[in-house]
C-alpha cells in the first residue's frame, strides 16, 4: 500500500521545483521580509500538497497562486496589527534599546540584500534592482494581477480565478500595472 | 501582441535572471520547504494507483466514500436518536412504576387488603375502566 502514486510525487516535486524560486520573490516584493517570505512559500507549499496534492498538475498554478496570495494578505495584515501593537507600546515604554549599535543593522541589511555583484553585471543588477524596487512600489492588486499574468505566464481567466475577481478586473490590473511601471521607469531614463 | 504584454514578457525576462542570484541559504530553505511539502502530499489518499487513470480512480472512490461516509453518519444518528427515544420511554415508565406503588404503599391500609368490599370495588373499578 503507498498512499499516493509515485508519478503525482514526481510531477509535483518539479512543479514546486519550478515555482519556488519565483513564489519567494513574489513574497518578497509584498512583505519585504526574507525569513517571513521563507515562511509564506513553505506554508503555501505544504496546503498546495496536503489540500491538492492529488488534483490533476493542470490546476497546481492556479491553486498554488491562490494560496500564496491569501498567505502574503494574511501576513501582510499581522504584520500590520503586530506594527501597531508595538508602535503603541514602545511609545509607553522606555527606550532600553540604547546599547543597539546602527551598524549592525546596516551590515545585516546589506548582507541580505546581496550587493556583492561582480562589477561586469553592474548595470544588470542596477536595471533589476530598480525594477523590483517599481514593482514593490506597485498597489497589490495591481501587482498580482501583472506577476501571475506576466511572470507566472498564467492566462487571464486562470489569474482571475487565482484573485477571485473578474476577467475585465484582471485586464485593467495588469494594463495599470504595466503604465505606472513603465513611466517610473520612463523618468529614470529606462526603456524596456 | 500588445503593448502591455510586449513589456511584461521583457519585464520578465529580467526578472527571471535575478533568480539565478538568489541567496544560496534562501535556495537550501526552499529546497527543504519543498522536501516537506512532498513528504505532506496526499495523506488522505489510500491505494496504490497506476498513472493517467489514478485520477478517475480517485474521484470513483472518493465519491464512493464520501456516500458512505455520509451513510455511515446518518445510520448512526437514527441508531442514536431511536435509542435515545426508548430509553427516555423505558425510563419514564420505571418512574410511573416507582409513583405508582409508592402511591399504593403510601396510601391504602394494609387491612383493605382483607376487606370484601374493597375486592368487589376493585374488580367493578377495573371492569369499568376496560370499557
Amino acid at each position: 500500500m503507498q498512499e499516493y502514486t509515485l508519478s503525482s510525487r514526481f510531477e509535483l516535486s518539479n512543479f514546486l521545483a519550478s515555482i519556488e524560486r519565483r513564489a519567494f520573490k513574489q513574497a518578497m516584493f509584498a512583505i519585504r521580509n526574507e525569513e517571513t517570505a521563507l515562511d509564506i512559500v513553505q506554508d503555501a507549499m505544504m496546503r498546495l500538497a496536503e489540500k491538492y496534492g492529488t488534483r490533476p498538475a493542470t490546476e497546481w498554478p492556479m491553486l498554488f497562486q491562490r494560496i500564496l496570495q491569501n498567505a502574503i494578505r494574511d501576513s501582510y495584515r499581522r504584520s500590520k496589527v503586530r506594527s501597531m501593537w508595538t508602535t503603541l507600546l514602545s511609545s509607553i515604554s522606555p527606550n532600553d534599546d540604547e546599547d543597539a549599535d546602527p551598524l549592525e543593522t546596516i551590515e545585516a541589511e546589506n548582507g541580505s540584500a546581496g550587493l556583492a555583484t561582480p562589477h561586469q553585471q553592474l548595470e544588470r543588477s542596477q536595471l533589476l534592482a530598480t525594477i523590483e524596487k517599481e514593482i514593490e512600489k506597485l498597489p497589490p492588486r495591481q501587482r498580482e494581477a501583472f506577476l501571475m499574468r506576466y511572470w507566472e505566464e498564467m492566462d487571464i481567466t486562470e489569474t482571475a480565478e487565482a484573485m477571485g475577481c473578474s476577467a475585465g478586473s484582471v485586464k485593467t490590473h495588469c494594463s495599470r500595472a504595466s503604465h505606472t511601471l513603465a513611466v517610473a521607469l520612463r523618468a529614470k531614463g529606462i526603456e524596456l | 501582441m500588445n503593448e502591455d504584454t510586449e513589456f511584461g514578457y521583457k519585464t520578465r525576462q529580467i526578472l527571471n535572471r535575478s533568480l539565478d542570484s538568489l541567496d544560496v541559504e534562501v535556495v537550501s530553505r526552499l529546497h527543504q520547504a519543498r522536501q516537506t511539502a512532498l513528504n505532506r502530499q496526499g495523506i488522505s489518499v489510500r491505494g496504490l494507483r497506476i498513472a493517467g487513470i489514478g485520477n478517475f480512480g480517485n474521484m470513483l472512490e472518493s465519491a464512493f466514500f464520501s456516500n458512505a461516509r455520509n451513510l455511515l453518519a446518518v445510520m448512526a444518528l437514527s441508531v442514536g436518536a431511536t435509542g435515545a427515544y426508548y430509553w427516555n420511554a423505558f425510563e419514564q415508565a420505571q418512574e410511573y412504576e416507582e409513583i405508582d406503588s409508592a402511591l399504593l404503599a403510601d396510601e391504602l391500609p394494609p387491612s383493605a387488603y382483607l376487606d370484601r368490599g374493597f375486592h368487589a370495588w376493585l374488580e367493578r373499578a377495573s371492569d369499568s375502566s376496560l370499557q
